[in-house]
């Protein structure tokens, strides 16, 4: 080629040789303590209450910045924030608080029990999308520290759920805001905890939080909690660098390669099991039909072939092991037996054809309708193989969770396979169980098993709540509102020198995360 | 002859560029009903969709409709399409819930880095794919052509995302010389050189990857039309006289393809756009490309017709910008 080419084609080289090194060295000023968790999901909004995104992160986000009135201990139980003591009356229709004074929101303003008293107010009329306040009846603020809440009815699960979940809000910045999900100043984000929001990139996904001075609550671990997005691919190789702290979501497939890269690898089940719900007005009202199921599914195999050993057996009493109520002797066990749930279905009124060995309904052969999304199709699939080798026919449809959430029990489907969490307080049995939501089981029965969770939501003595909940489970994995399958794990992977750790019941509400505030708190 | 800019457009032209211009505006605005209404007739319920959590609580009735007014996804289909269109006439694109943002400050944020790989992109398709083209037609049939064409006819069967993955396997992965995506390291430099240094080395993967996707067709354009001009008499005229080398590549193929080559750009650029969208989510890459890909997963309706809108916009003006060119320049012959 022409000797005018060849200058360029020089300096093209030499751009390509230069691009292709790595960097000298990264910019990491010692004196700053940071932090560094990368994810590999996208934007998780902004940490205010109104503007965080859906799920757990977008939660614990906020909850980095905003403190609640009940705080957490390193073993989960409930511990003073906000409020440095409560007191619930005998009857369980009031609770006294009592401010911690030392607290301050993060533009120096003194926090009240007038901030408390607004925040319930405000959120009656802006709902915070995980709490209800349904059952608050009035809130008095009985001096600047001290104020008092007066509920409709006894709720064993109020501190636990309302006082653990709710964020509380500064009175004098969203006074006044009639649209707080599009209130995005920096103001909004002034909360009361020990971190504040200090640069968010959205486009790179990218958080910096900054420890707040003079924190009320403890001493902050580090100066500067870096949240960036990153595949776990890469997150374990910078990690390998020293760049990156905690992989707060490394799939299973990725253990080992984060252990080869010196990696101390965290599981914990994500309380959130997979379920296999039914149509409870068509074929599987009969809880023969149910029953039959968890005979017919070797659930182990399952875990085997879709999950390779990323998930446990769930708890077929609807609480899991990492519940503080769960109670596992009291729980039926259905191990893989044919013959118990042939014998079963028989008794529901299908018969089997001898010649085909394939099930039908009055002459009819059963096709079982199937939905799910796309996360469960694999698991979906050898459902089906397990349910097509007993003689039991299955269509399979992945929907778009948009979709999803559309279909209705009966006339789109008889089961449908999708995770639920059970992790948080048990009062949210009542809706996760017998409410109608798309992703609630819509459980009716005989009205027994309503009566006990119903019972053990307004039981205050410990014991008692106990009992009950050791009969609901029982009586739960005789009827089988759904089928618990298995527990899916998280895992997590961190440094020598980074703590992170699961709850039991999760974060607050019953959120499955390790990176919460209180590993960024010294002990 | 080579006419003056501007003189040489004659009023016929200026009136044809005039139809091409409200073409293309009548074009954007069916776009962006389009872009308000499909979204809206996905099955399921966006609000369902933005408040998918497990610890969701039941909403009443009253909440929900207060938090759809809230939102903006209040009212019948023709309402809410009404208001889109009414706000994106004021300049206003909207408000995105999930990120928590203005779609505007989203969009300025992720453009310059789609931009960014085009850029890079353009110079490397248009150079192998036109070099390579002429040299393949320059003697077609002769052993560099078979060699040449034999090999992009195999580059041609992969499918983009194929090479895009390739490319990420070979040079990441396998052999780690560039990174596996991002746009920046996780500590950018702060000098500004070896700053501007780490970008080039993440843009340059994904820039490989979109430009491979249009290299192919460049060359098999060029190739032809070269192939053409050898058979031309003033070509082997000039053959004859000695020209050769440098100087019959770039004045006796060069200035003759150069009609077809901006021609094929005006297309191109709405392929590079929609080839970004695979090339950023398969790099990681903060563009455009991703921010529309998880709009559409997450139903979020503004940023979705925001990112459609501005890109809509860039093409359909590039598209006209590059048509009147090829016009101006197949006017000069």
């Amino acid at each position: 080629m022409g000797h005018r080419l060849r200058p360029i084609l020089r300096a093209f080289g030499l751009c390509l040789v230069m691009a292709t090194q790595t960097p000298l060295a990264m910019a990491n000023p010692a004196e700053t303590k940071r932090l560094v968790i990368s994810n590999s999901n996208t934007d998780w909004g902004l940490a205010t209450p109104y503007l965080q995104a859906r799920g757990g992160l977008g939660y614990m986000l906020t909850h980095f910045v905003f403190d609640n009135l009940v705080g957490q201990d390193k073993s989960g139980a409930l511990a003073p924030e906000l409020a440095s003591s409560w007191q619930v009356s005998e009857d369980g229709l009031h609770v006294e608080l009592t401010l911690d004074p030392q607290a301050r929101w993060h533009d120096g303003t003194d926090i009240t029990s007038a901030d408390v008293a607004f925040t319930f107010e405000y959120m009656a009329q802006h709902p915070h999308p995980f709490v209800s306040l349904a059952n608050v009846s009035a809130i008095e603020a009985l001096s600047p520290d001290d104020l008092r809440i007066t509920l409709n009815a006894p709720d064993a699960g109020f501190v636990s759920s309302v006082l653990v979940g709710l964020p509380i809000l500064p009175q004098h910045i969203y006074r006044g805001q009639d649209n707080p999900r599009s209130f995005s100043d920096p103001r909004a984000m002034i909360g009361s905890g020990p971190y504040r929001l200090s640069n968010h990139e959205r486009a790179k996904g990218r958080y910096v939080f900054s420890a707040v001075e003079n924190y009320y609550g403890g001493t902050q671990k580090y100066d500067e909690v870096l949240i960036a997005k990153l595949q776990p691919e890469a997150a374990i190789e910078a990690a390998a660098k020293g760049q990156v702290n905690v992989i707060s979501d490394l799939p299973t497939r990725l253990v080992d390669y984060a252990k080869q890269h010196d990696l101390q690898v965290d599981m914990s089940p994500a309380g959130h099991p997979i379920k296999l719900r039914f149509d409870h007005a068509g074929l599987f009202s009969s809880v023969q039909r149910r029953q039959a199921l968890a005979f017919i599914l070797d659930r182990q195999a399952l875990i085997d072939i879709a999950y390779r050993g990323g998930a446990t057996l769930a708890s077929l009493g609807y609480l899991q092991d990492n519940s503080a109520w769960f109670n596992a002797e009291t729980v039926l066990q259905y191990n893989h037996d044919p013959d118990k749930a042939a014998a079963l279905l028989m008794r529901s009124g299908w018969s089997r054809d001898e010649a085909s060995g394939r099930w039908a309904e009055n002459g009819s052969p059963v096709t079982l309708r199937l939905i799910t999304s796309g996360r469960e199709q694999a698991l979906a699939q050898v459902i089906k193989d397990q349910l097509d080798a007993f003689g039991l026919d299955v269509s399979i449809r992945v929907l778009e969770r948009g979709a999803l959430r559309k279909m209705k029990p009966g006339e789109d489907y008889d089961l449908i396979l999708a995770g639920g969490s059970t992790l948080g307080d048990p009062v949210t049995i009542l809706e996760r169980v017998f409410g109608t939501r798309w992703n609630n089981e819509q459980y009716r029965g005989d009205g027994t098993l309503r009566q006990l969770a119903e019972a053990q939501a307004r039981a205050l003595d410990p014991d008692r709540r106990a009992a009950l909940l050791a009969k609901f489970q029982h009586l739960y994995s005789r009827e089988l509102p759904a089928i618990m399958l298995l527990n899916v794990s998280r895992t997590i992977a961190h440094d020598a020198d980074s703590k992170p750790w699961f709850f039991d019941d999760g974060l607050t509400l019953g959120i499955p995360v390790a990176t919460h505030k209180y590993m960024l708190l010294e002990e | 002859m080579r006419p003056k800019a501007g003189i040489g457009i004659s009023r016929g032209k200026a009136a044809a560029l005039l139809r091409g211009l409200l073409q293309r505006l009548a074009v954007f605005v069916f776009l962006l009903v389009l872009m308000s209404v499909l979204p809206r007739l996905l099955p399921g319920d966006a609000l369902d969709v933005l408040m998918d959590s497990d610890v969701q609580r039941d909403l009443q009735e009253s909440e929900r409709s207060a938090l759809r007014d809230q939102l903006g996804l209040g009212g019948t289909l023709i309402e809410q399409v009404g208001r889109d269109l009414m706000r994106l006439l004021r300049g206003d694109f909207g408000y995105s819930h999930l990120h928590g943002a203005p779609v505007s400050r989203l969009l300025a944020d992720a453009l310059p880095w789609t931009a960014l790989l085009i850029a890079l992109a353009t110079p490397i398709f248009l150079g192998v794919g036109v070099i390579f083209g002429i040299e393949a037609g320059r003697r077609p049939g002769a052993r560099l052509d078979r060699i040449i064409t034999t090999a992009m006819s195999l580059l041609a069967s992969v499918p983009p995302f194929v090479t895009a993955m390739a490319l990420l396997l070979c040079f990441a992965i396998l052999w780690p010389i560039l990174p596996t995506g991002g746009a920046e390291p996780l500590f950018p430099a702060e000098a500004p050189w070896p700053h501007a240094r780490e970008i080039a080395r993440h843009a340059l993967l994904p820039a490989c990857a979109l430009a491979l996707h249009e290299v192919v067709r460049y060359f098999f354009v060029v190739r032809g039309e070269a192939a053409g001009l050898s058979r031309r008499a003033f070509v082997i005229n000039a053959r004859s006289r000695g020209i050769s080398g440098w100087r019959e590549r770039r004045d006796y193929y060069g200035r003759n393809l150069l009609p077809v080559i901006c021609a094929r750009l005006s297309q191109s650029v709405a392929t590079l756009f929609t080839a970004s969208l695979f090339v950023e989510v398969i790099f990681s890459y903060p563009g455009v490309g991703s921010l529309t890909y998880q709009a559409v997963l997450d139903r979020d309706y503004a940023l979705l017709q925001g990112a459609i809108a501005v890109l809509a916009a860039l093409v359909l003006s590039l598209n006209w910008i590059f048509d009147a060119l090829t016009d101006i320049l197949a006017h000069r012959g």
